[in-house]
């Protein structure tokens, strides 16, 4: 009878160790019952019970920008949250997006990152990097990369992924986005992550919106990265405003993000910089503030009424030009 | 039949051409004329060699030492097999074994002779030879009996060249015993040391071991089905028995398995083999069955359970030292064990090689710079990648590279300068600001040291879209008109 009880026995004693070394805990999965209390929390009903454990989210770090989004304690772990960009040749800013916000995470604890590509994503927009991801702040060592021969393997590895309490984040990565990935699909991904604890990221290249079970959704563009070096000591006794500083070159990675679907409020836009070498976000001030409207889309909801009226949910109207 | 010495002859016949009096060699044309309504087709003898293959495997059920003796043969080396067979009945295995493959192959449509002998020699011989002629079934020489049986047999029985037998018959020694007494020195002079080796060998007095075909494996288990199973409920159920069983036959010889392999053997003689690898010393039969569970699913139809299984095996293709560790309380050895655990169920699924981490190679050339090895094979301590910072100056290696750089046509101020805008993938991009160049020369120590020299620059279009460009080759220098292409996306 001992051999049978020993499994729960050793996941709480884990935890207790974890508590008093004062070290993050893993919650291990405990079957239908913990399920169906995540299930019940995500709609609300009855009185959902705090998982304990500093595990419930993480800080990307640029919560000044999220005001009034209801994320600005951080996103949330354990959820599905999908990145896209508007056309394949933007993989580089859509990816750069999900590893910031994956090293952000992979730095609040241990594990590996699974990095699955779908068939053909490879050949359309590269492969990862080690090199320039070490440069990027992420440490390739973390990474496990996996290629797929279809969408269903992809969704499969996902899944597995997502339930493996070896990881600290799952990334998936697609063209456009497949058929299989469906609502469905999405749901049975995001229950996973809920009931295994990792974090799941979906990117999809040159993608629509679809409907989804993620917690957020965000979109992607690059944005001008600029560095810049103040005027020489003498020239900046008397002007030392930022207009007089002179350009001498490419910086950290920038870009554009809309926060297009978020389930715990409203939506958002801003710029933002990644510091590779603090590995934090920063506000990009040099770009154009966030309020005017984005001169090259004239076809997006501008500013914040166009968010506000929308309640919740970004609704995005363009479609044709994709591709562009 | 088949084509020899200028003529189609007859390769193989079957019980009734035999009845007829046709013979292997006779020219077909004769045979017609002896037998107008004969039946002939061309002879295939890949088709054979597949053939035997197959049945060579459907053999592993009765030992892992199957060997082929081309073109129409098999020797299975049963020692310490037999008494598997014998059931509870206190009768010798052998018969048993024989009672068992002879039916079952006939059972599939397959003429069989069999031999059963101390030595691979005397049972070849008692296969072919032994019995009278045209007699179908098995022949099984008692131990220590193998002279009294070999005696009597003609000198073909001894695997010898037609040649040799022909000339030994000139001289009147047709039969085994004829020369089994004889002095061996003139013997061997006159018609060479292959016969001797032979009788030697039939005798058993010269070792002959068999090479067999397959590697033997370190420790199987397996179960035999008096009812065929077809569902693959069943086929799990088994598995997970086996499983357990090899669970506590590695534990007891302190190892774990880093390659497995479940055979399982259909009634009608199909046999389908399930290898699976891993990456750290695996015993727990909860893992085990998880592995195949990705295969068996991944196999679905090609399982094809037809009439069902009636043999399932469970076999150690490669083992690893496994001492067993102690069960840690520290949760990043839990979480590396869970890691190891689903990059083998990946593995089990999408193949070893589609499972990869980045091995740092030192090389400045960018797309040698990491190795993609199987994660199931890379030493966490060979991943050692060192931490990179830009000083403010961003990544100068992009996020992604392309397996291979595309050619784009550029537009430059001066030759050697950065491009001002460029096309890729049939779309044009003005680039906003560049960085570089950055010349990367090929390595002059390894092969490929002509290769051109690289002037990578970090480009951003106007929509804010950085790209790794390089220009191959220096200009007036390697060539006239320097070639560019696009190597990389960054973030």
């Amino acid at each position: 009878m001992a051999g049978v009880q020993a499994e729960p026995d050793l996941a709480e004693l884990r935890r207790q160790i974890a508590q008093l070394e004062n070290r993050p805990v893993r919650l291990k999965t405990q079957g239908p019952e913990r399920a169906a209390k995540t299930i019940g929390q995500r709609t609300g009903s009855g009185e959902a019970p705090e998982i304990p454990g500093p595990l419930r989210r993480f800080d990307p770090g640029f919560g000044a920008l999220l005001a009034g989004t209801g994320l600005e304690a951080g996103l949330a772990c354990g959820a599905l949250h999908e990145i896209a960009s508007d056309e394949t040749r933007q993989a580089g800013a859509a990816a750069g997006f999900a590893l910031a916000l994956a090293t952000r995470l992979a730095l609040t604890r241990p594990g590996a990152l699974l990095w699955v590509s779908d068939a053909g994503v490879p050949v359309e927009a590269g492969r990862l990097h080690a090199a320039g991801l070490a440069q990027f702040g992420l440490d390739p060592d973390r990474i496990v990369e996996v290629r797929t021969h279809s969408p269903s393997d992809t969704l499969w590895a996902l899944e597995e992924g997502l339930g493996c309490t070896g990881l600290v984040g799952v990334i998936g990565e697609f063209l456009q986005a497949p058929r299989a990935l469906d609502l469905t699909a999405s749901r049975r991904l995001a229950l996973r992550a809920a009931d295994g604890g990792v974090t799941g990221f979906l990117v999809s290249h040159a993608a629509r919106p679809t409907p989804g079970a993620a917690a957020t959704r965000w979109r992607v563009t690059g944005g001008p990265s600029r560095r810049t070096a103040a005027p020489s000591p003498g020239a900046a006794a008397d002007e030392a405003g930022p207009g007089s500083e002179t350009e001498i070159g490419l910086s950290f990675p920038a870009w554009r993000v809309w926060l297009e679907r978020n389930r715990a409020g409203k939506p958002a836009v801003f710029d933002l910089e990644w510091d590779c070498d603090e590995r934090i976000f920063r506000a990009a001030t040099h770009l154009e503030p966030v309020a005017a409207a984005p001169c090259d889309r004239q076809d997006r909801p501008q500013g914040d009424s166009g968010l506000e009226r929308t309640g919740g949910e970004l609704i995005h109207l363009r479609f044709g030009g994709r591709g562009r | 039949m088949e084509e020899a010495k200028g003529a189609l002859r007859i390769a193989a016949l079957d019980a009734a051409a035999a009845r007829r009096g046709l013979c292997v060699g006779e020219p077909l044309a004769d045979a017609r004329a002896r037998v107008p309504d004969l039946v002939a087709h061309d002879a295939d003898p890949q088709a054979d060699a597949a053939l035997l293959e197959h049945i060579a495997d459907w053999c592993d059920r009765y030992t892992p030492l199957v060997a082929l003796d081309a073109p129409d043969g098999l020797l299975l080396d049963i020692t310490g097999c037999a008494h598997l067979f014998s059931g509870n009945k206190s009768d010798d295995g052998e018969r048993a074994l024989l009672d068992d493959l002879v039916p079952r192959l006939r059972a599939q449509g397959f003429a069989v002779r069999a031999g059963l002998a101390d030595t691979p020699g005397a049972a070849w011989a008692v296969a072919r030879f032994g019995g009278r002629p045209g007699l179908q079934g098995a022949i099984r020489i008692p131990p220590r009996e193998t002279r009294e049986a070999l005696l009597p047999l003609p000198l073909s029985a001894l695997r010898l060249e037609a040649d040799t037998v022909a000339a030994l018959d000139r001289v009147g020694l047709k039969r085994i015993a004829d020369i089994a007494d004889r002095p061996r020195a003139p013997l061997a002079g006159r018609f060479g040391p292959d016969l001797i080796t032979r009788l030697d060998q039939a005798m058993g007095f010269a070792e002959e071991p068999i090479s067999p075909r397959l590697p033997v494996a370190q420790l199987s288990v397996e179960r035999r089905l008096a009812e065929p199973i077809a569902r693959e409920e069943d086929v799990r159920e088994a598995l997970r028995h086996l499983a357990s069983l090899l669970a506590r036959r590695l534990e007891t010889a302190g190892l774990g398995a880093r390659a497995l392999e479940f055979t399982l053997f259909r009634v009608d003689g199909a046999v389908r083999r399930l290898v699976v690898g891993t990456g750290a010393p695996l015993r727990s039969p909860a893992r085990v069955l998880s592995l195949f569970a990705e295969k068996l699913c991944k196999a679905g139809d090609e399982l094809d359970a037809g009439f069902g299984f009636d043999l399932l095996r469970l076999s150690v293709l490669e083992s690893q030292r496994d001492d067993g560790t102690q069960i840690s309380m520290d949760e990043e050895a839990a979480q590396a064990d869970e890691l190891a655990h689903l990059i083998d169920r990946l593995g089990a699924r999408l193949g070893l090689r589609a499972v990869t981490r980045f091995l740092p190679c030192d090389t400045h050339m960018p797309e040698h710079r990491s190795a993609s090895v199987p994660a199931a094979l890379a030493r966490e301590d060979a991943l050692f990648w060192i931490a990179e910072t830009t000083g403010g100056a961003g990544p100068t290696r992009p996020l992604r590279l392309l397996d291979r750089a595309e050619p784009v046509e550029t537009v430059a101020g001066v030759p050697d300068g950065p491009p001002l805008r460029f096309r890729w993938r049939r779309a044009f991009y003005e680039i906003a600001r560049s960085e570089g160049p950055e010349r990367l020369a090929a390595q002059w120590w390894t092969r490929g040291a002509d290769a051109p020299t690289r002037d990578y620059f970090r480009v951003e279009d106007t929509a804010g879209r950085r790209f790794w460009l390089y220009r191959e080759g220096l200009y007036e220098r390697e060539t006239a008109a320097p070639r560019w292409y696009l190597h990389g996306l960054f973030a």
